[in-house]
């Protein structure tokens, strides 16, 4: 479920920042952007993009962004608990998932933003195997960063960015203390928090291939504390991309579509790392003229602590991102 | 003392000498001097039973900016920073009352920041990042203070963001600024984990800083 975490740019949410970035982002948002933007809305060669959540765009705007969203996966077959050599019944279970999410970017120049992003993803146990399988999970988290353009040409935009996450992980495992318990490991913990550190590159490519189409082209990479308790520091690595259809040039209706996939080498809401993870999102957009609210359908193809496959999960989301 | 410690003020003085001298006539630099709270505390992994406070402590310095292109800043600001954490550890038994430790950090830190002015001046927008010298770090609050600068890495290094309002007076200039100061680096060496077969525990700095500082300019604006 990392991606879903990804598409709100893995923030986190800890103690008093939260209050103060929104403190600063409002700050931001009161001084007014270094120069007037003739169309606010990221565009080249005649095309509006239809930004997602999942891919950010490539181009130096001013937007405050919104987001939540909910998926679910259903009966998932988990394998038997054992303890103390026992070996309890097995059933399958559901995953219910939300996020929620919100991100200022501030136009400073021409040539680069700065952005701050707050996020939170939750992932809930819904049935008696799933809960005691997979327990609670919460992550939360604060990034901030700068999105600077490095080359423009009539068609194309080249972005890199730079950034920092800082994101709470904080597990409720019933199982895992249970059997701990049994097993008589020291310290057992049946909350346990883990907190990750990380910086990230990146570089975002945008190509509009007509008026009505564009892609949107993202790569990243990060480097700092792992997820997984036994490892200290780790690599990891995103990429994304994302086709959209504006209805504007063509038909006059402020309406558009988009089609985001992003792959991701970190684990989700989880500290194990059992390999990548990745999520689709469909996008339904009102455009306005400073304005996009969007209804996402999502696909999240992702593996679980406990789980040897991965899982399918599937939902809905909902975001606004408006323009200055 | 420390040789990063020296090295750290010797690349500060060089630097600062060659934004001085490289500063053209059409390039404003000034310099001055800055005072602040630092609210950034630990946070991480805790003893079993126990949660980290954020406590204030004291930013001291000096600060020296020039104009580079595009109209941005260039900031240095060597400055003494000491961070202060709380520890709560929970009574063991019933109706107890809980112990709180006190964890202090003195450092050295040597912020680069890159000021973005905006609304003709009069606000900015600061992004960069500090390498931080830890000069010495212990812990009190259980009888007589432990000096505990063994379990801590010597450098921690940590990214700022931070949004400032400058109150101009005549020539010079006060300035306040709010910035988040998120460390980078694990604060712990591990060693003593390490010798118990166990991984270090995850310690970073993070939290918000609020400074108020005084320019002058020198040399032709």
């Amino acid at each position: 479920m990392r991606t879903f975490l990804r598409s709100l740019d893995a923030c986190a949410l800890t103690g008093r920042v939260p209050a103060v970035l929104a403190s600063l982002l409002f700050a931001l948002s009161a001084a007014p952007p270094a120069q007037a933007q003739d169309n606010p809305k990221p565009s080249l060669a005649g095309h509006t993009f239809v930004s997602t959540d999942l891919v950010p765009d490539a181009f130096v705007r001013t937007y405050v962004r919104t987001s939540m969203g909910t998926a679910e996966a259903t009966s998932i077959d988990y394998p038997p608990v054992t303890i103390n050599g026992d070996t309890l019944l097995t059933l399958t279970g559901d995953l219910t998932y939300a996020t929620l999410g919100l991100e200022y970017q501030h136009k400073l120049r021409d040539w680069i933003a700065a952005r701050i992003g707050l996020g939170l993803v939750t992932r809930l146990g819904t049935q008696g195997a799933s809960l005691a399988n997979e327990g609670v999970t919460l992550s939360q988290g604060y990034d901030f960063g700068f999105l600077a353009r490095l080359r423009e040409t009539q068609k194309t935009m080249l972005c890199g960015s730079l950034g920092v996450a800082n994101q709470w992980v904080t597990l409720i495992d019933v199982r895992q203390y249970v059997e701990d318990v049994a097993n008589g490991v020291p310290n057992a913990r049946l909350v346990d928090n883990v907190l990750t550190v990380r910086t990230n590159a990146g570089l975002r490519y945008a190509w509009a291939a007509s008026p009505a189409l564009g892609v949107t082209l993202l790569g990243q990479t990060s480097y700092g504390d792992a997820p997984r308790r036994h490892d200290l520091t780790s690599w990891g690595w995103d990429l994304g991309t994302s086709v959209d259809w504006d209805a504007e040039p063509a038909h006059k209706i402020p309406f558009g579509m988009a089609l985001a996939y992003r792959l991701t080498s970190l684990p989700g809401v989880t500290t194990t790392d059992n390999g990548n993870s990745s999520q689709t999102a469909l996008r339904f957009a009102y455009t306005g003229k400073h304005d996009l609210v969007a209804v996402d359908m999502l696909g999240v193809f992702n593996r679980q602590n406990a789980q040897a496959s991965a899982i399918w999960a599937g939902g809905v989301a909902f975001s606004m991102r408006i323009y200055y | 003392m420390d040789k990063r410690l020296n090295a750290a003020r010797l690349l500060f003085v060089l630097l600062a000498a060659s934004a001085v001298a490289g500063a053209s006539p059409a390039r404003a630099a000034s310099l001055g001097v800055q005072l602040g709270v630092d609210g950034c505390g630990v946070d991480g992994d805790v003893p079993p039973n126990s949660e980290y406070t954020n406590k204030a402590g004291l930013i001291a310095g000096i600060q020296g900016e020039v104009g580079f292109a595009h109209g941005l800043l260039l900031s240095l600001q060597p400055s003494y920073v000491q961070k202060k954490a709380g520890i709560l550890v929970a009574p063991t038994t019933r109706g107890g009352s809980q112990t709180e430790l006190e964890l202090s950090f003195d450092y050295f830190s040597v912020p680069a920041v890159v000021k973005f002015p905006m609304a003709s001046g009069r606000t900015y927008v600061a992004g960069g990042v500090s390498a931080d010298f830890l000069s010495a770090a212990k812990l009190s609050g259980q009888g007589s203070d432990r000096d505990v600068k063994s379990t801590f890495n010597s450098t921690d290094f940590g990214a700022i963001l931070g949004f400032g309002v400058v109150f101009p007076r005549g020539s010079s200039s006060f300035t306040t600024e709010l910035r988040v100061a998120q460390g980078l680096s694990n604060l712990t060496t591990g060693n003593a984990a390490a010798a118990a077969g166990a991984l270090a525990a995850r310690l970073h700095s993070y939290g918000l800083q609020l400074i108020a500082g005084y320019l002058f300019p020198i040399g032709r604006p």
